[in-house]
């Protein structure tokens, strides 16, 4: 696992800082040559050489780190799907323009939030019931309307009576008509910012937790305080904990969000209680990170476990960057921690072909595959659907199911022999060549793959 | 000719102007707007053809349709309105056992043909 972003951070801070590669190395108290290697990416860089560096550069290991700027690097990487980039410049590209990184990555989030503003105009008219029944309203009253004015114009043997009835039918109905029309464009007018509203809050959360790097410290440590607390008290101590992370984070005005983020913290101190982290890198270190045996080690479920994998504090124990993604009997995702290399859609449409929705036909069984992308990137993946128990007898069981996923060059599991099955994160970006599983057309059509 | 058509429609306007329709064609034509009471008008033996809307209050066309065909109305020739041109609800109602299926708005001359043809009277 080679840290190749640490390396082109290290060389473009010590050219801000005016210094020779040499001057550097002899800073930081290590080798001219090994200095080379690991600003060009083929030594990694971790540990106590980092800290030297860092130092030596004036700066905190962290920002050199291969977390440094997970969203920003989510977001290039999503953003090459546009056109027939090669992936393995990204890093390059961040660690030597990151203004032009950033700008690309901001214009990609705008590009997604019309996309999302479209689909949800797109739902609102197809399925919004007072745009149904207006529709209705205008097509019932122009059918009288055309009806009647037509028996006016056509039929020469229409009696008095009977005209003044169609005449006051016509009259009737072209007001009714005006009164849907305006109430129409009314409610449209209105409802031109509703998608803004609708799809924030999951992109505020994405960003609270990219942010944070998937992890909080304040709770770990809690938890490391509380080896002898009785459980209750020890899960009173830690609501108070997440009630002060969530009210010390910065911009959180909005209250959708704010619950989704407590939501989450409040899940994260309840799989951290069930693998206090010292533990849990201990277990996963001698493991292998092996799922299972971190679930029998602990009494944990499989979902717990991926969740405490893919948010390992990763400066503390040296392990491959794993993403999650957990999803509803719908497909709606639940949790979602997208890898920098494999977007994974935020409002469900996911690519039906991954094997996170095969698990569900096989509860409790983990399957490992490999995967694909259209971009050339292999992954490994594990998945599992497991049944949460209901609160009581009548309540219907809910199945959830997770995919844990990592780059194949990282992959920590024993390797498989199969051949690794073609997948895309949804049908809209992907450009997986004849798919039997295409559900809508790819949005993007010039400068693909 | 004097082929009997019940109308079931609930908007009173379209409703008069398809009974002057099909009378000026020759049909005898009644009006109904409640479900139910259509429903026994046709098991009292007084329809031929029957033009069902779609969207009625209490009960839609196609819990009409369905009582009909249940019934002892197998054969009833049914023309349905509907301003839902939706492909799911023609499906329905040709699973149902609709005669014919057709969108509001529609020419005077399309229903009119329409009922013409289930009535099986020839141009």
């Amino acid at each position: 696992m080679v840290n190749t972003l640490a390396g082109t951070r290290i060389r473009e801070a010590r050219r801000r800082a005016g210094l020779s590669q040499t001057a550097l190395a002899a800073r930081a108290g290590i080798s001219a040559s090994y200095m080379n290697l690991i600003e060009h990416n083929r030594r990694g860089a971790a540990g106590k050489v980092l800290v030297a560096i860092a130092q030596a550069l004036g700066s905190t290991p962290s920002a050199f780190s291969r977390d440094a700027d997970l969203e920003l690097r989510s977001d290039v990487a999503e953003a090459s799907v546009l056109g027939d980039v090669d992936l393995s410049t990204t890093e390059d590209l961040i660690g030597r323009f990151p203004e032009w990184a950033a700008l690309i990555a901001q214009l990609h989030r705008h590009i997604k939030r019309q996309d999302q503003a479209i689909s949800a105009l797109s739902d609102r008219l197809t399925h919004d019931p007072y745009l149904q029944e207006s529709v209705h309203g205008m097509l019932s009253t122009i059918t009288a309307i055309r009806s009647t004015a037509s028996i006016l114009a056509q039929v020469k043997s229409v009696p008095e009576i009977q005209q003044d009835r169609f005449h006051r039918s016509v009259h009737e109905e072209s007001i009714r008509l005006s009164d849907v029309a305006e109430g129409l464009a009314t409610y449209l007018t209105q409802a031109s910012t509703l998608p803004d509203r609708a799809v924030t809050p999951e992109e505020a959360l994405d960003q609270l937790l990219n942010r944070n790097r998937w992890h909080f410290d304040a709770i770990d440590q809690e938890v490391e305080k509380l080896s002898d607390v009785p459980p209750e008290a020890a899960q009173d101590r830690l609501a108070q904990v997440v009630e002060e992370i969530a009210s010390s984070e910065p911009g959180l005005e909005d209250n959708t969000t704010r619950i989704r983020f407590t939501g989450w913290l409040q899940q994260y101190a309840h799989d951290a209680l069930a693998m206090p982290f010292d533990h849990l890198v201990e277990v996963a270190r001698d493991s292998g990170f092996d799922p299972i045996v971190i679930s029998h080690v602990f009494g944990a479920d499989l979902h717990a476990v991926f969740r405490r994998l893919a948010t390992l504090k990763r400066s503390r124990i040296e392990a491959p960057t794993f993403g999650l993604i957990t999803v509803n009997a719908a497909g709606y995702p639940v949790f979602r921690k997208t890898l920098p290399e494999f977007a994974l859609p935020r409002h469900g449409n996911a690519c039906p072909l991954l094997p996170l929705f095969a698990a569900f036909s096989q509860p409790t069984v983990v399957q490992q595959h490999r995967l694909a992308l259209d971009n050339g990137r292999q992954f490994h993946s594990l998945s599992v659907a497991l049944p949460r128990n209901p609160r009581r007898l009548s309540e219907p069981p809910e199945v959830l199911a997770s995919m844990l996923i990592v780059a194949e060059t990282d992959n920590p599991f024993p390797p498989l022999a199969d051949a690794p099955r073609a997948v895309g994160s949804s049908c809209r970006i992907c450009a997986q060549p004849d798919c039997r599983a295409r559900a809508e057309p790819r949005i993007i059509t010039q400068g693909s793959r | 000719m004097n082929r009997r058509v019940l109308i079931v429609e609930d908007e009173p306007n379209i409703a008069e102007s398809l009974r002057f329709l099909l009378t000026h064609d020759g049909f005898q034509v009644s009006l109904e707007k409640d479900g139910a009471k259509a429903v026994a008008r046709v098991d009292a033996g007084e329809t031929d053809i029957v033009v069902l809307d779609l969207m009625l209050p209490n009960r839609s066309g196609f819990d009409i349709l369905r009582d009909l065909r249940s019934g002892s109305h197998a054969e009833l020739p049914v023309l349905m309105l509907t301003a839902k041109g939706q492909a799911t609800d023609r499906k329905t109602a040709e699973e149902l056992g609709v005669s014919k299926f057709m969108t509001k708005p529609f020419s005077n001359a399309e229903v009119v043909a329409a009922v013409r043809d289930l009535a099986g009277v020839n141009e």
